[in-house]
């Protein structure tokens, strides 16, 4: 089966190689998409001069889009490459990819597989709140029971892509996709992931989760 | 001089300005001819108002505005919530448009190289 591994990149020079060398082990095709970094990131994911026969595919948007678009761009990207299967992880470290493997199996018999991460004591506090708040928030508007809204480590099939495609070009997009997957009654499961959390100034802020929060109350009323 | 007249001469100024930057705007091409003159009508209608304030008269009477000020403090907010409005519509327009090319352009730099 055509396995492919998205990776959203913005400013990881310093990331992005060990990870895509650390996906090689478990999957060929590596789509790396460089989300209009300033840094060497497209570079780096490139592999340097006299590297380029890497089967690792790296798109560049010319200007920073987020996390959502850059996504989409992965994964339109991969089902345009007869992709079946995509798993989707961060760039900068935070997912571990020895776990791929049990995304994998576990789409052997769903359409859609969410993670969660293991509550730990690294988890920052304003992270673990923000959270708890909109995992409790989406179930309340939308009725979807899933544990860590906005973990960005999931996998899904090509025709579950086709069905749950975002239009968010923000980190909305993880909600946005778990909407989407209930709105089509896809199959899921969850799986437990370790997180390593590197940089605490990176992903998510608390402006984020009072937009996706807001957004989350719009769809609600207004959709 | 009263507060009134200030605020006269204050609207003139301003009116008087915004004229001259529309003008220079349309020097650079960055208006076309009816936007420029739309623009400047506007600019000289303000100017007019700020000398005769009392040629508005007939529409704030009927409204019963304790003041003219409090008539365009009103308009002017109307104005300004409309303007917000119309240039959020304008952003999400363009940011959709750049974002549809900036991916596009992505997926097919990448597909050039592969073949």
């Amino acid at each position: 089966m055509n396995e492919f591994v998205v990776i959203p990149a913005h400013n990881e020079e310093n990331n992005v190689v060990e990870v895509i060398n650390k996906v090689k082990i478990y999957v060929d095709n590596i789509i790396v998409i460089d989300d209009g970094s300033t840094d060497n990131t497209y570079d780096k994911a490139r592999g340097g001069e006299g590297r380029e026969e890497r089967s690792v595919s790296v798109l560049k948007h010319e200007v920073n889009l987020g996390k959502g678009a850059a996504l989409k761009t992965g994964c339109d990207f991969a089902l345009k490459q007869g992709a079946e299967k995509i798993v989707v992880i961060d760039a900068d470290g935070q997912h571990n990819p020895k776990e791929i493997p049990k995304f994998l199996e576990a789409l052997q018999n769903n359409e859609i597989v969410f993670s969660h991460r293991t509550k730990s004591k690294a988890m920052p506090f304003v992270l673990k709140f923000g959270n708890d708040f909109i995992n409790k928030f989406s179930s309340f508007l939308f009725g979807v029971n899933i544990k860590d809204n906005q973990c960005g480590y999931r996998a899904f099939t090509s025709d579950a892509y086709k069905k749950i495609r975002w239009s968010a070009s923000d980190y909305y997009m993880e909600t946005e996709m778990i909407i989407n997957a209930g709105k089509h009654k896809l199959r899921y499961t969850e799986i437990p992931i370790e997180t390593i959390y590197a940089d605490k100034y990176k992903g998510t802020t608390v402006l984020d989760g009072v937009k996706i929060v807001l957004k989350m109350l719009t769809w609600r009323l207004l959709r | 001089m009263n507060t009134t007249l200030w605020i006269q001469l204050l609207g003139i100024i301003f009116g008087l300005g915004m004229i001259y930057f529309t003008f220079v705007k349309y020097k650079r091409k960055e208006l076309r001819k009816q936007e420029f003159l739309m623009w400047q009508l506007c600019w000289s209608i303000l100017i007019m108002i700020a000398i005769i304030p009392s040629i508005l008269d007939p529409i704030i009477a009927p409204l019963n505005f304790y003041r003219r000020l409090d008539f365009f403090v009103v308009i002017g907010f109307f104005i300004l919530l409309g303007l917000g409005f119309y240039n959020y519509s304008l952003m999400k327009k363009v940011e959709r448009k750049v974002e549809i090319l900036v991916r596009k352009d992505a997926i097919r730099k990448e597909e050039e190289k592969k073949e």
